[in-house]
């Protein structure tokens, strides 16, 4: 071979040599210049991460500093996707590992497996932990540590959750907290929401969720392929949510709470109670205070223990919250007829309208036209103060008639029955108030009861008829009455407290309007009411004993069931001559207006008196300010809590009343001693209006219930059709934590600059 | 003797190769090295010399020690005259036969790919001494061949006698070093003078049979897959997570489209459709496989192309070593400053990926360096090729460039994303024993030619 030939190969050889590398180097270039930006980031992402270190909410506490909410650590385990080629095999091993967690609730391991399969699908930013379980039990986290290194991505936490130290105490008020759904993330985009953020899902969680609500922190750390952390790059600290000052007392709420849960029991053990099988009577109890409108208690039984939020929730236990009622704010969102509650709103139409004054009576011979009085026999010679104070059903069928539709609508308004309080909490349910437009509607279709008759005049003015109101509405009405006519815009939160203790917000009182009811007018109204609690009156006997005085209404209102039940109502004030608190209390099935109803209001009564007492002792704010530094202790030792002494002391005066103490011929609103225990106050003869006033009393009208915003799927959609059933069309079942229609969210300035700040560090 | 031989070598060959070996053992170093701490931090404060000092000194102990056998064995190869070599060809070729039906035999014996062979307490590649082998015995036949190498008919017994131990490599199965066993009976080829038409016309061949079998693949593969996938969540759905089979709109549609719901019977069913449909479909699927190259063969081969559709999955090797490299910029991390590597989301970075270390450390212009390194110990042995005395010494040089070009090429278009992975080492630079004590030999033969250049000298 000659040398030329092999020359002239090699240059070949040689120039394909330099294609290949100069190729090579220009790929170099291409990568290592014109992309290394977009590698550079690609290497980025690949080994840092940016950890959520959630911020612990605000907490909230009552009037006298005593914590209710707070919150305490607990593990959780999440995992960091991506970067991982064996994830399903993690997965796998995770889920077995997690199987039996109280979390899962029983399920398989498969089912857990498939469960975090899906919460990884969900999650659309790959490179941030998907939380899969909270509240994880030290064993568990102990095998998963020992496992660590088969289980990379695998991160474990600590994170607050909430604490409820007093267990069920005002549970639907307070409302729960939990992940995020995807509605309301969607809703919630541009205030910095994210992936399994907490959210105040109802009541006062809900409505001061932006302030209640924490910046969350991050931690930036770099980690290996295995997603272990390798080194913290840095943390940006959480900041906690703002503390939340309540106008509740928290010991006033345990007793109202208490009361209304015994009075349930009591109604049930005297069978005033007849209740369908598989039903539970519900119950609420408001107490404001006259001269602000503040809060001071608001009891809706059957309550739950908010604890069950905090941690795994199965469905079997949501269902049951949500069969027995539980997870409704009975206070705000159920309706009751008011019955007698109502003949202030009678009496104030008619001595305003001058249809009759003071002095104005008649004989009453225990019926009128067609309609029976409450008591056989009658009340001899009534006027409008005795009309109150014996509750009179003729006078008011008499005059009732006189006053029609219209204008006992028109006072009712004014008392702002029927109509929004305001009040900071979501879903507030405004019922309504009877008159000719209503019926027509109601009874549309049958062309005699779609008109006015002089019956439904009788049966409106002793308030029944289509009236329904709420136990807060009631509590505002007795308020106006009391302070002279002012309605103030109840509310259950006093301050925000940021968590350096600076005041964010103070809720001053608000005066929604006035009533417009002459002094004089007011003046015999509380006369009347007064009256109901001495002498001969409806509630002499549930306010025997008393200590201070008050003025009182006892209700009766049917319930228009085959069971001939009826709900149970009392509102009153104290004391008399200058008023504190208004208290209204209702009692679903409870039968008897003073005999169930009452004895809650006087317990509540008694144990405000008594706090009173012993504040102004100097002993209790200052203790319970110590005690709110530990709330865990303050729980076992508080007054009030359980049993407190207090509550103790007002058992002798309430049984004083339903016990023989009482005499028999103390007239009483159908109550345990008044001999006709079947007799109840203001039921009609007339079968027309029997049949009408069952219609439309029907039980507890739920329009829509709040709805489970985790479940969303069937439980809530039979818990919305029931509720429209048992609602009559009545309403738009709210949509929960929807709070559009919310008035009361203070100063939404304050508000939006809030959310952008932590909308800024969400995305960051 | 020796002083001759002092006399003659190639001191830039030597030179480069050095540089190479002692960047490659820093590398190697480095490479090894996984922080699970914060020490990194800590290290790259350092400077670049006491950084040297936190490398991960035992597989650069060990590595050192192969460079040493190595260069023993090169000492000794350039101590021979090569063409004393030429008159063992015949033994070598059945010797190198034998190592490798052994490899085959004890890998019948053992799990999977079997390329290793257990000496005592040393364990060696035969298929990379393979390489030399056959080189030293195809220059000897191509020599005898001389002028004679014009047609397809006179090419066809030298490709049977590559053709042999490449088999036999195939089936270890190690695709990557068959392949060398091509480059280097191609750059052979070439330089003994074979038609060049007839050389490019066979790559073409070879190019359009590589492209026709992976649209084969893609048509056979594809519907299968889709029809497994259907399967399994229709699977995952009977056993009660049906999870899965609600988030694919597609097969939901198809579902309704037959008639069916996701009722248990219902499922059954349509599963039952599913097996029949796929029954043809999966045969033919897996008999090309078994004919042609395997299942994880093939998506190894493709999925440079389009790493992005399986980052987790065959995917991930070349996106991390792109990330690497590509992350690495103009300068790079600097040395223990990269993520990619002491972060373990580079695999197999200190043998097959080293070169995606050094770009991801040095950068840009310490890539360039090191292709432009290897471009020049080409180059010389190029100009060896060019020196040799003799035809045999020709061949022989020829091969041992070629081994080194494809090596060098194929490892670097490997990490930088624009090869197929085939396992191939970069030499001088990869972690491995064999391969190095191979390459530093194959540098001792090309050497030995070097010396040898000029008759008259012995």
């Amino acid at each position: 071979m000659e040398k030329k030939v092999i020359e002239k190969r090699m240059k070949i050889y040689t120039g394909i040599l330099a294609v290949f590398f100069v190729a090579l180097i220009l790929r170099m270039g291409y990568m290592q210049i014109a992309q290394a930006n977009k590698y550079r980031t690609l290497a980025t992402q690949n080994h840092q991460r940016l950890i959520t270190v959630e911020a612990p909410r605000g907490e909230i506490i009552d009037r006298n500093g005593v914590r209710i909410v707070s919150n305490k650590p607990v593990y959780t385990v999440s995992l960091v996707y991506l970067g991982l080629k064996d994830s399903t095999v993690v997965i796998k091993q995770l889920a077995a590992l997690l199987e039996g967690e109280a979390t899962f609730q029983g399920m398989t391991a498969q089912q857990i497996e498939s469960h975090i399969q899906e919460k990884i699908n969900d999650h659309k930013r790959l490179y941030e932990p998907v939380r899969v379980a909270a509240d994880v039990s030290q064993e568990t986290i102990n095998r998963i540590d020992e496992h660590r290194l088969e289980l990379p991505g695998v991160n474990i936490d600590i994170e607050p959750v909430r604490s409820y130290p007093f267990g069920d105490l005002m549970g639907e008020v307070l409302g729960y907290v939990r992940e995020i759904t995807g509605e309301q993330l969607e809703a919630r985009r541009d205030e910095g929401y994210n992936m399994g953020d907490s959210f105040g899902q109802v009541g006062l969680e809900n409505i001061y969720e932006s302030y209640l609500r924490g910046v969350n922190g991050a931690r930036q750390v770099e980690v290996d392929a295995q997603g272990h952390p390798v080194r913290d790059l840095g943390l940006k600290q959480p900041v906690p949510g703002n503390n939340l000052i309540l106008t509740i007392d928290q010991r006033l709420q345990r007793v109202a709470q208490d009361a209304i849960m015994g009075q349930i029991e009591e109604a049930r053990r005297l069978g005033y109670a007849k209740l369908p099988p598989g039903k539970a009577a519900a119950g609420a109890a408001v107490v404001t205070d006259v001269k602000t409108g503040e809060v001071l208690a608001m009891a809706t039984v059957p309550s739950y223990d908010l604890n069950v939020f905090s941690g795994p929730l199965p469905a079997s236990k949501y269902g049951e919250l949500l069969n027995n009622r539980s997870l409704r704010n009975h206070a705000i969102q159920t309706t009751f007829t008011p019955g007698s509650t109502f003949k202030m709103v009678t009496a104030s139409a008619l001595l305003e309208e001058k249809i009759l004054n003071i002095h104005d009576s008649i004989s009453d011979p225990g019926y009128y036209k067609y309609k029976k009085d409450w008591k056989p026999g009658g009340h001899g010679v009534v006027n409008i103060v005795k009309a109150l104070r014996d509750s009179c059903d003729t006078f008011f069928y008499q005059f009732g008639i006189q006053a029609g539709p219209d204008l006992m609508n028109n006072y009712a308004a004014r008392y702002g029955l029927g109509q929004p309080t305001g009040i900071d909490l979501p879903g507030e349910e405004v019922g309504r108030v009877a008159s000719k437009e209503l019926k027509k509607k109601v009874w549309a279709g049958n062309e005699w009861e779609s008109q006015w008759r002089e019956y439904d005049s009788m049966d409106m003015a002793i308030g029944q008829q289509e009236t329904k109101v709420t136990a807060l509405q009631l509590a505002n009405y007795v308020e106006a009455i009391a302070n002279g006519g002012t309605i103030y815009r109840p509310h259950l939160a006093k301050r925000v407290i940021s968590n350096d203790g600076n005041e964010l917000f103070s809720f001053q009182p608000e005066v929604l309007k006035k009533v417009d009811v002459s002094v004089e007018t007011l003046d015999i109204v509380r006369q009347g009411m007064h009256e109901v609690t001495i002498g001969g009156g409806t509630a002499s006997g549930v306010f025997w004993g008393a200590p201070y005085t008050a003025a009182a209404k006892t209700g009766t209102a049917e319930v228009g069931d085959a069971a001939q039940n009826n709900h149970a109502l009392f509102v009153a004030y104290a004391p008399y001559e200058n008023p504190e608190i208004a208290v209204s209390v209702i009692i679903e099935y409870g039968g008897k207006g003073s005999g169930i109803a009452g004895p809650a209001a006087r317990k509540i009564l008694d144990a405000y008196f008594q706090f009173k007492k012993e504040d102004a002792q100097g002993k209790s704010p200052a203790q319970a300010a110590q005690q709110s530094e530990q709330p865990q202790t303050g729980q076992t030792t508080l007054p009030g809590s359980t049993t407190p002494p207090a509550a103790q002391e007002v058992q002798p005066g309430s049984q004083g009343q339903g016990a023989p103490s009482t005499p028999g011929t103390t007239p009483q609103d159908g109550g345990a001693t008044s001999g006709a225990p079947s007799q109840d106050e203001g039921i009609p003869d007339t079968p027309a209006t029997g049949t009408e006033s069952g219609a439309g009393s029907g039980s507890s009208p739920p329009p829509g219930g709040v709805l489970p915003p985790q479940s969303g799927g069937e439980t809530g959609g039979t818990a919305d059709n029931t509720g429209r059933q048992q609602g009559g069309g009545q309403g738009e079942p709210p949509a929960p934590g929807a709070n559009g229609n919310q008035v009361g969210l203070p100063d939404p300035g304050t508000n939006g600059g809030q959310v952008n700040t932590t909308g800024q560090t969400g995305t960051q | 003797m020796i002083r001759r031989i002092l006399k003659n070598i190639d001191y830039p060959l030597v030179a480069v190769t050095a540089a190479l070996l002692v960047f490659s053992l820093i590398n190697i170093g480095s490479a090894t090295l996984e922080f699970n701490d914060a020490s990194m931090e800590k290290v790259q404060s350092l400077n670049i010399l006491l950084r040297l000092l936190h490398l991960d000194y035992q597989y650069v102990i060990k590595q050192f020690a192969w460079i040493i056998m190595g260069l023993v064995a090169a000492m000794v190869l350039m101590y021979i005259d090569y063409e004393d070599m030429s008159k063992y060809t015949r033994q070598l070729y059945v010797i190198n036969l034998a190592m490798l039906m052994a490899v085959v035999f004890i890998g019948q014996t053992a799990l999977g790919a079997q390329r290793w062979i257990h000496i005592g307490p040393f364990q060696f590649q035969p298929s990379e001494f393979s390489k030399l082998i056959i080189i030293i015995t195809f220059a000897d036949f191509l020599a005898k061949r001389q002028g004679r190498l014009n047609s397809l008919r006179e090419l066809i017994p030298c490709f049977i006698y590559i053709a042999v131990p490449m088999l036999l490599i195939l089936k270890q199965p190690d695709l990557g070093t068959s392949l060398v066993f091509v480059a280097i009976m191609f750059g052979m080829l070439f330089v003994a003078g074979a038609r060049p038409s007839i050389l490019v016309g066979i790559i073409a061949l070879g190019v359009v049979m590589g492209l026709s079998l992976y649209g084969l693949h893609h048509y056979l593969h594809t519907p299968d897959v889709e029809l497994q996938k259907k399967i399994t969540y229709v699977n995952k759905a009977l056993s009660g997570s049906d999870w899965y089979l609600r988030n694919e709109p597609d097969i939901m549609a198809e579902l309704k489209e037959r008639g069916y719901n996701t009722s248990p019977q219902s499922l059954n069913k349509y599963l039952e459709e599913l097996k029949v449909e796929d029954g043809p479909i999966k045969e033919r699927h897996e008999k090309f496989h078994s004919l042609t190259l395997k299942e994880y063969q093939m998506s190894r081969l493709t999925t440079f192309v389009n790493p992005e559709s399986d980052l987790l999955g065959s995917g991930y090797h070349v996106w991390q070593s792109r990330i690497a490299i590509g992350s690495g910029g103009l300068t790079g991390k600097g040395l223990l400053g990269g993520t990619q590597s002491h972060y373990t989301f580079l695999p197999i970075r200190h043998t097959d990926f080293i070169f995606s270390v050094v770009g991801e450390e040095y950068g840009f212009i310490g890539s360039a360096l090191v292709l432009i390194m290897y471009f020049v110990l080409l180059y010389r042995g190029v100009r060896i090729i060019t020196l040799a005395r003799d035809v045999y010494g020709t061949l022989l040089a020829s091969g041992i460039v070629s081994l080194f070009a494809f090596h060098v090429i194929i490892n670097i278009a490997m990490t930088a994303g624009v090869a197929p992975v085939t396992g191939i080492p970069l030499p001088l630079f990869s972690y491995g024993g064999s391969n190095m004590l191979m390459n530093l030999a194959a540098l001792g033969v090309l050497m030995n030619v070097y010396i040898r250049r000029q008759k008259l000298i012995f």
